[in-house]
């Protein structure tokens, strides 16, 4: 497994021992919290030697009681001391910026945290946050321990929280309260609590084996835990279709699900019953988690879903590995490119009387002022600090520029371009715009037919400066449109792009403060604007 | 009649610039690398010199380390951008000019030098 985050918490250093030994981590306690990237502790819980944390500069403290924070501070001065959970959650998300503590590290890299208990849901917020901009992350599960606590764990089965089972039970129905109280006792092996499309499903059984664990209980989106170990409770809510467990588990969710006794189905939602009549049952695979002997719950996973996050991974590793050789491949051009280009222009010179050599030695010129060109989208794609300079840029040359480079593949077709006379500034990448630009026109070349007819331009619209493409191609329905800027989301056999999606594209315009609109009719054509903030010099001076 | 001299590993550039320099007016020598810019400017001793910056025998950073600079107009050039390659402050190497490539114009940016250069 490559690089990857991981997030640890637990009730206090008693669990945390217990979690290595149980995870064969060889660290010891303190060395285990000093390879940490980020430890939060709630002070009241921590009871250990405090002169484990010295070493570790990136510790946080956290106590809801003044006095601790006080006591604390004055022995250990952490970075940062909090008396709010929400301030935690905040600091972490906060890391994202100017750099990510821990990500992709080439190893693992923990960030721990020590607390007591907690709210799960909102620890699951912080988690889903930080999935968004961690990949590695994987989906976030729960585990249970012996302690009658849930530990919220990621598919590596790295705890990643804790909760109180007690407390938790205590917010499902109220006529419950007591007989769930009275079945809780000590969990006989790890508890799993997995996410899957907004279901949570508790599962008993080992850390690496989780698809064919015991569904214990369910928690769903609507935070409440309906069921747990015992059998009666799983039988009266598990499988009863008027309880309020299975309408909320199997009427809401959005994938095939259902309850299977041997082959036979004893349960199912409505997708499911879609599912099996119709002929698109290879666009889901089933994944089944055994509840005994004879009983699964299958879901059915969408295909095309995960093949699509799958294929985004794909391309996002590739396109990090193209962008280190992109830079090295534009280096490496640039001397042999200089060399044609500058030898082109002098030959000119020296064959100026020769008309025919002077012209094909203008067509070598020209070749190699297009070749630079692309040695510099080259560049925009490596690795280098360039790409995080905004300059101020005129684009209106952007778009000449721009077209120089498209305008063999638009003039197979018809089109127009209105360029305005006055500059237009905008402060931006010039090479990521001229990328957008390009994209865009290049997009528009596909959808049309050989009638095709495309429009380029800009216009100014309050203090916006717009970039518009449109085309007489056939259009997208409203569904297609909703999904285009979504990650090689593509209507096309095979790709046939140059290499940055829709979805870049947008990535693109919004680190310009930017945004991007399509409007499209089927049968008609479609239209995609471009707004960027005009940078002025008077506003930028008053800031 | 002034002199110049042009290093640089890539033919196409030492010839371009060879011969934009001798229509400015100057007798142009020019090396392949770092090892013969450094026998040829003790040689010809010249008045200017353009020198690229990664070479394969030799840089043009330890050329310049190397070379009697007294009297002479150096102008550095290099396809790369990246700090590590060139050092912001090329005038402690005793460099006047630097140039990136590629060169828009040739002729345009080769009398430019000789301008700025004049004023120095």
């Amino acid at each position: 497994m490559n690089s990857s985050i991981c997030l640890v918490g637990f009730q206090d250093e008693d669990e945390l021992s217990v979690w290595l030994r149980e995870n064969n981590i060889s660290y010891t306690m303190s060395s285990f919290i000093i390879k940490s990237s980020l430890v939060v502790i709630n002070i009241q819980n921590y009871k250990s030697n405090k002169k484990d944390f010295i070493e570790n500069k990136n510790i946080v403290f956290y106590s809801e009681q003044k006095k601790f924070r006080e006591n604390w501070y004055n022995k250990l001065r952490p970075s940062k001391i909090f008396s709010k959970k929400s301030e935690i959650k905040d600091y972490i998300l906060s890391l994202k910026s100017g750099g990510i503590v821990g990500l992709y590290r080439g190893e693992s890299e923990w960030v721990s945290l020590l607390f007591g208990t907690s709210d799960l849901f909102s620890w699951l917020s912080v988690f889903r946050e930080l999935k968004k901009w961690s990949p590695n992350l994987q989906s976030v599960g729960l585990v249970g321990t012996q302690k009658k606590n849930l530990f919220l764990i990621n598919r590596k089965n790295s705890i990643l929280s804790c909760i109180n089972l007690k407390e938790l039970f205590f917010k499902s129905e109220s006529h419950q309260q007591g007989h769930i109280s009275t079945k809780l006792g000590r969990a006989v092996g790890p508890i799993k609590l997995v996410e899957m499309g907004g279901i949570y499903l508790l599962l008993e059984g080992a850390l690496s084996d989780i698809e064919f664990s015991e569904i214990k209980a369910v928690l769903f989106k609507y935070e409440k835990i309906i069921s747990h170990k015992s059998k009666i409770l799983i039988d009266q809510y598990f499988f009863k279709k008027e309880s309020l467990l299975w309408q909320t588990v199997f009427e809401t969710v959005e994938e095939p699900v259902a309850l299977l006794q041997g082959d036979r189905v004893i349960s199912s939602n409505k997708k499911y019953k879609d599912y099996i009549s119709s002929e698109n049952k290879n666009k889901y695979k089933p994944k089944k988690y055994l509840i005994d002997k004879e009983t699964c719950f299958v879901r059915y996973e969408s295909v095309d879903a995960s093949r699509r996050l799958h294929q985004k991974a794909l391309q996002q590793e590739k396109m990090a590995a193209l962008g280190s050789v992109a830079g090295q491949i534009a280096h490496a051009l640039n001397n042999p490119l200089t060399g044609i280009l500058s030898m082109s222009q002098v030959l000119q010179r020296k064959y100026k009387a020769v008309k025919t050599i002077n012209e094909d030695l203008c067509e070598i010129e020209k070749a190699a002022v297009r070749c630079n060109k692309i040695v510099q989208n080259l560049r925009s794609y490596s690795n280098e600090s360039s790409r995080e300079e905004f300059v101020e840029v005129d684009a209106v040359t952007v778009l000449k520029d721009t077209m120089s480079f498209v305008k063999v593949e638009v003039g197979k077709y018809k089109y127009k371009v209105s360029l305005p006379d006055e500059a237009f500034v905008v402060k931006v990448n010039p090479q990521l715009l001229q990328q957008v630009f390009f994209n865009l026109i290049i997009n528009a070349t596909h959808a049309v037919g050989l009638d095709g007819y495309i429009e380029i331009g800009l216009y100014k619209k309050e203090n916006n400066i717009v970039f518009y493409v449109k085309d007489n191609g056939s259009g997208m329905s409203p569904e297609i449109q909703e999904k285009i800027f979504e990650a090689f989301f593509t209507t096309k056999i095979k790709d046939k792009g140059t290499g940055l999606g829709l979805s870049l594209v947008q990535d693109i315009v919004k680190s310009f403060h930017g945004k991007i609109t399509v409007t499209s009719k089927e049968g008609v054509g479609s239209v995609f604007e471009v707004y960027l903030p005009e940078y002025k010099l008077e506003r930028a001076k008053a800031l | 009649m002034k002199k110049a001299l042009v290093i640089d590993d890539e033919p196409l550039i030492r010839k371009s610039l060879s011969m934009t320099l001798q229509i400015e007016g100057f007798e142009v020598k020019s090396a392949d690398g770092g090892i013969m810019g450094l026998k040829l400017w003790s040689q010809e001793k010249p008045d200017l010199v353009f020198l690229d910056v990664l070479m394969p025998d030799k840089s043009g950073i330890e050329v310049l380390k190397e070379a009697d600079k007294q009297g002479v107009k150096i102008v550095l050039m290099s396809a790369y951008s990246g700090d590590e390659i060139v050092p912001k402050d090329i005038s402690s190497l005793g460099a006047h000019i630097f140039l990136q490539k590629p060169f828009e114009d040739i002729f345009k940016t080769v009398s430019n030098v000789i301008k700025k250069l004049e004023m120095l």
